[in-house]
């Protein structure tokens, strides 16, 4: 019964993949994740943080049911994915909007389009081909785009968009989407820096309104640090911890990136300076 | 001063695969001369060059009498219709069965990512449409719109029906198979993005892949339609009308000169098609 008030809940899940150019067959495996154990209620909000290559985008994935696992579970709103298929997949995965670092919003089309997208769940084929011609539900198309602050490009071409104008329609394709569930993979990576924390709290206020569960992928711990009450620490497809910013040390967060080439000789005591420095925000 | 590192590294030897298929080419192409005992040097003859010559000079002056130019000006259009009606014909045709013959779209790929995993023999059932489609574009597609046209004259009579047949026939099997190629290379994020939020197959293929594939398909089809006012000059000597039945009557009344002039209107035609089509698809590019 517990499984029912959780949002995702994972045990013991694994995946890897045939490496690059290898042939699967001879054993050229990839470990993406390596016995992942965690639970996350609906409506919380937390920070997945770890180097590259960590297994955050693998995670995700499994999140959002786009992967399914060589092995262990994984229970979304206490469904099993695995035991259901066609309409009622469907119905589960609508449940979950997810922002990906390259937005992955289809170049072509209008932005009012790849808006719209999101609400491809609840169109019949027909209506979906329909709205390509003369667009349907244009007022929550325009309400969404406002939200987010692209109400004037609605018209605009979407390749004609900066990153971060087209960032923002991807945001706006999750709201009109109307999920339970955020997730975003580095949202961020491709950010302005000094945009950065503008964006994550947008993020937060956007998914505390509507009291959505949301889970960040980061790259930037400061960040992380700064705006999740909760950030999971994953290295080589491993939790390596599970806590509060609060209780999170610099010797942990080197533990973390071990062996990564991007981490400097004590960055990660500039990183809890930072913290110090600028309390949690909010 | 020489630096230690700066020795190349010893060659790879050929590989006896790569030795087999340049020998194998090679042969191939020796033996093809060969076996059509074809010889350049027979063109340079002196008599041969003789009678090149008198045959190219019975074209001289090409007939531009008004009433003659006035005559060919229904074959013409004959010509462009039969390209252009053969080509949407060819659309009609070769875009749904490209949309099933998209392997992409049926059997395996991003667009399947998180799905469950069906047993071998549903597999086979899916891939029922992809198979039947594919083996329908191959056939349209390896028999020469020529020959098409031949069978349609027998059928529908003579007249331009039986080439617009034939071109819309040959010509859907290639669409079909290259539309089919031009989706399965595009970028399937978008689609896997729009799968990721409940869609259904076909909506992330409508919204995802399409609309990413658009510029390029039309692109192809203007470039098909450019080939089609070609063939269908060559369908015009198997009685499919247009200029190319207007050239046939004249060379067999050995009426050099209309012939001639016949020609150099086909030139200007498929001159202008080619202009037309490349404009357009640099737009579109």
């Amino acid at each position: 019964m517990e499984k029912i008030q959780k949002a995702f809940n994972l045990a013991n899940v694994h995946k890897r993949f045939p490496m690059a150019g290898g042939r699967s067959s001879r054993g050229n495996w990839k470990n993406a994740l390596r016995g992942v154990t965690l639970s996350i209620r609906s409506g919380e909000s937390v920070a997945v943080i770890g180097p590259s290559g960590a297994g955050k985008t693998t995670l995700l994935r499994m999140m959002n049911l786009t992967l399914r696992p060589d092995s262990g579970e994984i229970y979304i709103d206490g469904i099993d994915p695995s035991k259901i298929s066609g309409k009622e997949l469907r119905r589960l995965r609508a449940g979950t909007g997810t922002i990906y670092q390259q937005h992955n919003l289809i170049p072509t089309l209008r932005a009012v389009h790849n808006i719209l997208a999101g609400r491809l769940s609840s169109w019949s084929i027909f209506r979906s081909l329909y709205s390509l011609l003369s667009p349907r539900e244009i007022n929550r198309a325009a309400e969404v785009a406002h939200q987010v602050g692209v109400l004037d490009k609605l018209w605009e071409r979407t390749d004609r968009l900066s990153g971060g104008e087209q960032q923002r329609v991807a945001i706006a394709r999750t709201l009109i989407q109307n999920s339970r569930h955020l997730l975003a993979d580095e949202p961020i990576a491709s950010v302005d820096p000094s945009r950065a924390d503008i964006l994550i709290s947008l993020l937060r206020k956007l998914s505390d309104k509507s009291q959505k569960t949301i889970i960040v992928n980061l790259h930037d711990v400061p960040v992380a640090l700064r705006h999740f009450p909760r950030i999971i620490g994953l290295h080589a497809g491993k939790i390596i911890f599970d806590l509060p910013p609060e209780e999170i040390t610099s010797d942990l967060l080197i533990r973390l990136y071990e062996g990564d080439q991007e981490m400097r000789a004590g960055e990660a005591h500039t990183w809890i300076g930072e913290i110090v420095k600028e309390p949690l925000a909010g | 001063m020489n630096l230690p590192s700066a020795s190349p590294p010893t060659r790879p030897p050929i590989s006896a695969g790569q030795f087999t298929i340049t020998a194998g080419i090679a042969a191939a192409i020796v033996s093809a001369f060969k076996f059509t005992e074809f010889n350049p040097l027979l063109l340079a003859a002196p008599g041969s060059l003789k009678a090149m010559a008198e045959f190219a000079l019975g074209f001289f002056p090409p007939d531009l009498s008004f009433t003659f130019l006035a005559t060919t000006l229904k074959p013409a259009f004959e010509t462009i219709q039969l390209a252009t009606a053969g080509t949407a014909l060819a659309i009609l045709l070769g875009f749904p069965l490209s949309l099933m013959a998209t392997s992409t779209f049926h059997l395996h790929g991003s667009l399947f990512e998180g799905d469950p995993i069906v047993s071998k023999s549903q597999k086979f059932l899916f891939a029922t449409p992809y198979w039947i489609s594919r083996l329908m574009l191959n056939t349209m597609r390896s028999i020469p719109e020529l020959i098409w046209a031949l069978l349609f004259v027998r059928m529908a009579g003579l007249g331009p029906a039986a080439g617009i047949l034939g071109i819309g026939v040959a010509y859907a099997g290639i669409l079909g198979k290259v539309f089919a190629e031009i989706m399965e290379g595009a970028d399937t994020r978008p689609a896997l993005a729009l799968r990721a939020t409940g869609a259904t197959r076909p909506q992330a293929v409508l919204y995802g892949i399409l609309p990413a594939s658009f510029r390029t398909l039309l692109s192809y089809t203007l470039y098909r339609w450019e080939c089609g006012m070609r063939a269908a000059a060559i369908l015009g000597f198997v009685g499919a009308g247009g200029l190319g039945q207007q050239i046939e009557i004249s060379m067999r009344m050995f009426e050099h000169h209309r012939t001639a002039t016949l020609i150099i209107e086909l030139f200007l035609l498929v001159a202008l098609s080619d202009a037309i089509s490349s404009h357009l698809r640099k737009k579109f590019t």
